[in-house]
């Protein structure tokens, strides 16, 4: 059976269906967090390799940024998404993360 | 109802096995892509664990019948051929471009774990020594599986690389090699499997 017929739509959009808008959604904030959660990791590690943080600093950003990858678990967990699912294909440029 | 194992190109047969709950494998065409499926009168209702181990088996059995493979995730099912047709037409572009990355390639799962690792992290400190600690061995270990590398994604806590399948013995003896140089860090190879971190297909 051929479809070929069928209008193509662009890929990854976000189905019109109520029960998979929710997912999707929660798919395209947490991509976006996850993003900002590894630039600030690798920030973080950047300016503790440089020395350019205090022992108070360091405990603060390293807590702030376990919590924050525990919670990104437990969001994941929540809405069944995998680490390959925080992610977005740039085309040319490759993927976001 | 339409069960769907893997989209493939250059499939030579399909192979000699049954699928989910005992069904015939067939394979269809929609939007110029072929899948590798099979029809069922209702959802599943047997031992999940079974079906699971059936999809898993026809995947990696299609790995030697078919040039490229890209698996479905298990469980991805659709009303009917119409249906898959819609979906198919909706990710074409997306399905072919994956089809071709893993053409000929197989992947290899790594799991490193560092000593002092982040899910024992007491403390701020500890948590970003150990988040260094990871970094530093994973690039270490992208850079021994530079050559046999074709793309590597990371997901669920291990680095998966994709190779080609006549590279993957010498891509795992790497992989010891590695582990033998780092007696600090566990390494957990696992593979290869066929290219489900790579495009895997999604309803």
């Amino acid at each position: 059976m051929d479809y070929d017929a069928v209008t193509a739509m662009p890929p990854r959009r976000i189905a019109a269906d109520p029960e998979q808008v929710e997912r999707g959604l929660a798919q395209l904030v947490l991509t976006l967090v996850e993003l900002l959660r590894q630039l600030m990791e690798r920030q973080a590690l950047r300016r503790m390799e440089q020395g350019t943080l205090d022992d108070d600093e360091i405990e603060r950003l390293g807590l702030t940024l376990m919590r924050l990858a525990d919670r990104m678990e437990e969001l994941k967990a929540e809405f069944g998404l995998r680490d390959q699912d925080l992610n977005l294909d740039l085309g040319p440029l490759g993927s976001l993360l | 109802m339409i069960h769907v194992y893997a989209f493939v190109d250059g499939l030579t047969g399909l192979p000699g096995r049954p699928g989910v709950e005992g069904a015939v494998l067939e394979e269809i065409r929609a939007s110029g892509v072929v899948a590798v499926i099979s029809r069922h009168s209702a959802p599943a209702s047997g031992d999940p664990r079974a079906a699971a181990v059936a999809h898993g088996l026809v995947v990696e059995a299609l790995r030697s019948a078919a040039e490229s493979v890209l698996p479905a995730r298990f469980g991805e099912s659709f009303a009917g051929e119409a249906e898959l047709g819609e979906a198919v037409a909706a990710s074409g572009e997306r399905i072919r471009a994956a089809l071709e990355l893993v053409r000929g390639c197989v992947e290899l799962g790594v799991r490193l774990t560092p000593a002092g690792t982040v899910v024992a992290a007491s403390s701020g400190r500890a948590y970003l020594e150990a988040r260094r600690a990871q970094t530093s061995v994973v690039s270490a270990l992208d850079e021994r599986l530079e050559t046999f590398t074709r793309a590597v994604a990371s997901g669920a806590g291990e680095r998966v690389y994709l190779v080609e399948s006549a590279s993957a013995p010498a891509a795992v003896e790497a992989v010891h090699a590695f582990a033998a140089a780092h007696p600090d860090v566990s390494v957990v190879c696992t593979g290869p499997w066929a290219p489900y971190s790579f495009g895997e297909v999604r309803a």
